[in-house]
């Protein structure tokens, strides 16, 4: 039993495993979408095709992939355990993955009936896991500034969801019209309140602790957030009564925080203590490069009013921060959980006294040689620049960024895959001996 | 000073001479690397022991409970142990990819380890044993004459 312990708070394999898997996979299939349809797709915002990419990417690979984080790093940082985890898991993740198929179907197909299918199965998954674990959370003794943060990502996922339910019945019954001025505020929830929320959360945690630096300033971990989420309300309200003050002002303040979050955690990573570049440190610093060219060029716009190319914040916000972040995260969740599980599995038989049956296990870059995360890194790079040209010359540049994303992506399932296939051959040698 | 402080404290401190080990193992500085390894180690089984020979006994002994977060944390403790050994084999063999994979599986044991102490047991002991700062200086300065 005593060598089980150090596995009673972090959930099977499984659990984290086929959220992150899965995460690629839609970032791959979003790729695909844009080589098939090509640069005519984005020649407006509203375009199915362009509402199909941008779910498969905001829910399929962000939102799939921090629901499986969450589940795997909650307990390490709440101190929080999920009751029966491969059962909640699996209830959470099958409605998931089968609802932004759905969803995205919806649009590619025109299939009204899909629409109501996909809210159904999402509205299902999302609710189950925003109650689980908010009531969790409000039980943790952990007092945390990181607690409080991912209750209002938690509560930011809601109000995202319940706009997204209204629009999607709009697009998928004729009850319903659909509500296009809605769609600004869904994504500034989904992505500067869920999104946002819950990676400036993780970061307090992660990024001195894995990085070795100073810890974040403790004005920034106590208030940010709650500026954040404060003004995303107050831009929610300006919906229903439209001042104008009210608008600019919440605007200038999320600004001011993003600006925040992506200089702190630049000026914290430039002075850490750990020289050593890894993968990881890569992503987080190229992410919150993008977060700073992105309020600094939706700043100067807003300023001398001009126009920016439709989809320019969009793909700094989505691939360049986001994906960034996530994709950096994964390498560190994935090798570690694979060698915390194989590594009491042999304590387990060593325990027995059966120290020849005991596997070698590898340290994490065995798992995932860094060489090969180098490699996914730059494609990863290279598709966001052609990405951002694509965004101001699509004829000249869609197709290759497309190509470079679809590798990118593909590149990482083929990472996550093997190392899953590892621990599989792993856990077949051991279990020969139990 | 509370327990909590005063432990954290020797976690960063402990940090920084994984890092200097580490900074000079990928730049093949192996002297260096040594050097820094071994105060490192040095280090970690000075804060280590003190946990398993003080701290936890005292906490058990106060709440009654000796089967909970101390019997993880001593388990975690025993994991680490695994790594320095193999973090010293890759250094004895020169063996800059090994040592730097071995090291930032520690890294992320370590600190997930440290995380769930000073966010939930070193309160805990706060809660339980005394507030005394200079007592466990004591015991640390004891250490370190042994």
């Amino acid at each position: 039993m005593r060598a089980d312990l150090s596995l009673q708070q972090a959930p099977p394999f499984s659990v984290p495993a086929r959220f992150l898997v899965s995460a690629p996979f839609f970032g791959l299939l979003a790729a695909l979408i844009l080589l098939w349809y090509g640069p005519e797709m984005i020649s407006h915002r509203w375009s199915p095709e362009v509402l199909a990419v941008t779910h498969f990417l905001t829910l399929g690979f962000l939102t799939m992939s921090m629901l499986g984080a969450m589940m795997q790093l909650m307990p390490v940082l709440m101190g929080m355990v999920f009751p029966r985890a491969v059962l909640f898991s699996g209830i959470i993740h099958t409605p998931l993955f089968a609802g932004i198929l759905c969803l995205g179907l919806a649009w590619l197909m025109q299939i009204d009936l899909l629409f109501i299918v996909a809210l159904v199965l999402l509205g299902f998954s999302f609710s189950l896991f925003i109650v689980l674990t908010a009531d969790r959370l409000l039980r943790s003794a952990n007092r945390h500034a990181t607690r409080s943060m991912m209750l209002l990502a938690l509560l930011a996922l809601f109000f995202t969801t319940c706009l997204g339910i209204y629009l999607a019945m709009g697009h998928g019954t004729e009850t319903v019209p659909l509500a296009r001025q809605l769609t600004d505020l869904h994504l500034s929830w989904g992505l500067l309140g869920w999104v946002l929320l819950l990676i400036s959360a993780v970061a307090y945690q992660v990024v001195p602790m894995f990085q070795i630096t100073d810890e974040y300033p403790v004005i920034v971990q106590r208030w940010l957030g709650w500026l954040i989420f404060i003004a995303l309300l107050s831009l929610s309200l300006t919906y229903l009564w439209p001042l104008e003050i009210v608008k600019t002002i919440s605007t200038i303040v999320l600004a001011s925080c993003l600006l925040t979050f992506a200089l702190s955690t630049l000026w914290l990573l430039h002075k850490r203590r750990r020289l050593l570049a890894d993968i990881t440190m890569r992503f987080w610093q190229l992410a919150m490069s993008c977060l700073l060219l992105l309020t600094s060029v939706w700043g100067i716009a807003t300023l001398i009013h001009a126009d920016l190319p439709a989809f320019l914040l969009g793909v700094l916000m989505i691939h360049g921060f986001a994906m960034s972040t996530i994709n950096g995260m994964m390498y560190k969740i994935i090798p570690f959980i694979i060698w915390l599980h194989l590594s009491v599995h042999n304590k387990n038989l060593r325990g027995r006294g059966e120290r020849s049956s005991q596997v070698n296990v590898p340290h994490m870059r065995k798992i995932i040689p860094e060489a090969a995360a180098l490699w996914q890194f730059r494609f990863h790079l290279l598709s966001l620049v052609l990405l951002l040209l694509a965004t101001i010359w699509p004829l000249w540049f869609f197709y290759p960024a497309a190509l470079l994303f679809a590798i990118a992506q593909a590149f990482l399932l083929f990472n996550l895959l093997k190392s899953v296939r590892f621990y599989n051959k792993k856990l077949a040698e051991l279990s020969t001996f139990i | 000073m509370k327990i909590k402080q005063f432990m954290t404290q020797d976690h960063k401190d402990c940090d920084l001479l994984f890092a200097k080990a580490e900074n000079a193992a990928a730049k093949d500085d192996w002297t260096t690397a040594s050097q820094a390894f071994n105060a490192f180690v040095q280090a970690m089984e000075r804060h280590l022991g003190i946990e398993e020979q003080e701290l936890f006994p005292a906490f058990e002994e106060e709440t009654g409970v000796k089967t909970g977060p101390t019997e993880m944390m001593r388990m975690e403790h025993d994991q680490m142990r695994v790594l320095f050994a193999e973090m010293e084999y890759a250094l004895e063999q020169k063996n800059c990819d090994d040592y730097l994979g071995i090291a930032d599986t520690l890294l992320i044991l370590m600190q997930q380890h440290n995380m769930k102490e000073e966010q939930m047991l070193y309160n805990m002991m706060d809660q339980h044993l005394p507030n005394d700062f200079s007592h466990w200086q004591k015991k640390f300065d004891e250490w370190d004459e042994d």
